[in-house]
């Protein structure tokens, strides 16, 4: 092998060490909505289903408040302390409102039938998402 | 042996190697990394290009993919989609390395590294996704040492096949 072949065989190898290393820093971001995001949680991941799609993912760890659009009008999720729960929806029985404060714990997650919103944990979104 | 008959017998004995070794590795060699191999076959297209031309290892790497895939029944699948863009893209650069007069063992390398790239891009397409380019650095790094493994299997034999031609 010429040396001029070797220089570029070199520069090669170089531009794919400085690709796989430069892959470490700036780890892809997820795409698909449904999917759990990639960042370390303060909490956990939890996420609001709607029509079987995410509509948003939260961090149980960090407070605030989360507005999302179903089938009959908004919902209001609520996030302190680590829980969640409906702080207000725009529906005809208030159901899910009434479900009270959620940890992960519970046996089924919060659910609002008229608009179609249901809410867990990051572990059964992905169980529930698959079976769908 | 006329010459035409000649050219023609090689042509015939080096197609069936380069499928032969096509099926070989997928038989018996895993994929590195689940998804890399090592392109045995493409010895066969160095020699092509060494002993009989540029014409001769088009028509030895297009019988390669088409024969090889119709016998382990993936024709027309992804598969057979995915070796042709790779095959394809690698026949180009060994053209053009032919032309530059490159040596063999570059020429390997950059064949393979034009293989790996053809590849990546018949996913690209049929996924519509171009996030499978971040496997290209793994195959540009692995297709070195492979390329060269191939290339200096190639110099030597293309040394035992060159007398026979005469």
């Amino acid at each position: 092998m010429k040396k001029k072949e070797i220089k570029i065989l070199v520069v090669i190898a170089v531009i794919a060490v400085v690709g796989i290393i430069a892959m470490q820093f700036f780890p892809k971001k997820s795409t698909d909505p449904n999917l759990t995001p990639t960042e370390k949680p303060k909490g956990e991941w939890v996420a609001i289903i709607h029509k079987n799609e995410v509509a948003q993912w939260f961090d149980s760890g960090v407070d605030g408040e989360y507005t999302v659009k179903g089938d009959y009008g908004e919902m209001v999720v609520e996030v302190k302390d680590g829980r969640w729960h409906v702080g207000s929806v725009e529906c005809p029985n208030h159901t899910c409102e009434q479900m009270g404060w959620d940890d992960g714990s519970s046996f089924m997650p919060i659910t609002c039938i008229p608009n179609n919103i249901m809410i867990g944990t990051s572990e059964w979104v992905e169980n529930y998402l698959s079976n769908e | 042996m006329n010459n035409k008959t000649k050219r023609f017998t090689y042509l015939a004995l080096l197609s069936a190697m380069a499928i032969t070794l096509n099926l070989i590795e997928t038989a018996t060699i895993p994929p590195m990394f689940g998804v890399f191999r090592i392109g045995l076959a493409n010895i066969i297209a160095l020699i092509t290009i060494q002993v009989l031309g540029v014409k001769e290892m088009i028509i030895v790497n297009v019988m390669r993919v088409m024969i090889g895939n119709l016998m382990s029944g993936r024709i027309f699948g992804s598969s057979f989609w995915i070796s042709f863009g790779g095959v394809l893209l690698s026949s180009i650069v060994l053209c053009i390395m032919h032309k530059l007069k490159a040596s063999l063992m570059f020429t390997s390398v950059m064949s393979s590294i034009a293989h790996s790239i053809g590849q990546v891009c018949v996913v690209a397409f049929f996924y519509m996704t171009g996030y499978i380019a971040v496997i290209l650095p793994y195959f540009l790094l692995l297709s070195i040492p492979t390329g060269l493994f191939t290339g200096f299997i190639a110099k030597i034999a293309s040394e035992r096949v060159n007398p026979l031609k005469k």
